[in-house]
């Protein structure tokens, strides 16, 4: 996850519309099919994909009136809280 | 069999069965979206092991079972111990994983 990503990305659906990356993540994910990909390649796009799924979630608590350093700093806390480091 | 955790109950299914393989995901993480279909794969041709994806993010107390402190971890269980873990998002990675116990 990288924050300045996410937070590019909420910008763009805040200006444009989430299905922009709704419709991105299903190119993405559909990529990551090719047999030949190679691991780096791979890699990038799943971290890219987390990247998009993570604006989407922040963009949902700024739906629910959460501001946006409020709503960024929460879903890296949920992120944080999913693993034992 | 595949089954998603509903619960946090992986502890009761580790027990119960003789084999048990897990992803712990979570719904934002790309690597986790990439695995899943594998595992799912994996599944459909093991029908005689259990196949279990976590959310790791829900269930807490399922997460203990293994070190996860990154997404994807796959764990394997046996007989109710743990066997072996491993965080990829390699399709070739967790098919070795898996064939550890199958």
């Amino acid at each position: 996850m990288k924050i300045p990503i996410i937070k590019q990305l909420t910008t763009f659906i805040e200006k444009n519309d989430e299905d922009y990356v709704v419709e991105a993540l299903e190119v993405l994910e559909d990529l990551t099919e090719i047999p030949s990909l190679k691991d780096e390649e791979l890699d990038i796009i799943g971290e890219l994909i987390s990247n998009m799924y993570g604006a989407l979630e922040v963009h949902n608590e700024i739906k629910k009136g959460a501001s946006k350093k409020d709503a960024m700093n929460g879903f890296m806390k949920r992120v944080l809280g999913s693993i034992d480091k | 069999m595949l089954q998603e955790l509903t619960e946090d109950n992986l502890a009761q299914i580790v027990a119960e069965n003789n084999k048990v393989i897990v992803q712990y995901s979570a719904t934002w993480c790309g690597n986790c979206r990439i695995m899943k279909p594998k595992f799912k794969k994996l599944a459909a041709e093991n029908e005689d092991t259990v196949f279990v994806i976590a959310d790791a993010e829900k269930f807490p107390e399922s997460r203990k079972l293994a070190t996860v402190d990154n997404l994807p971890t796959f764990a394997t269980f046996e007989k109710g111990t743990k066997v072996n873990q491993t965080q990829t998002n390699k399709f070739d990675v967790l098919k070795e994983l898996v064939s550890e116990i199958i």
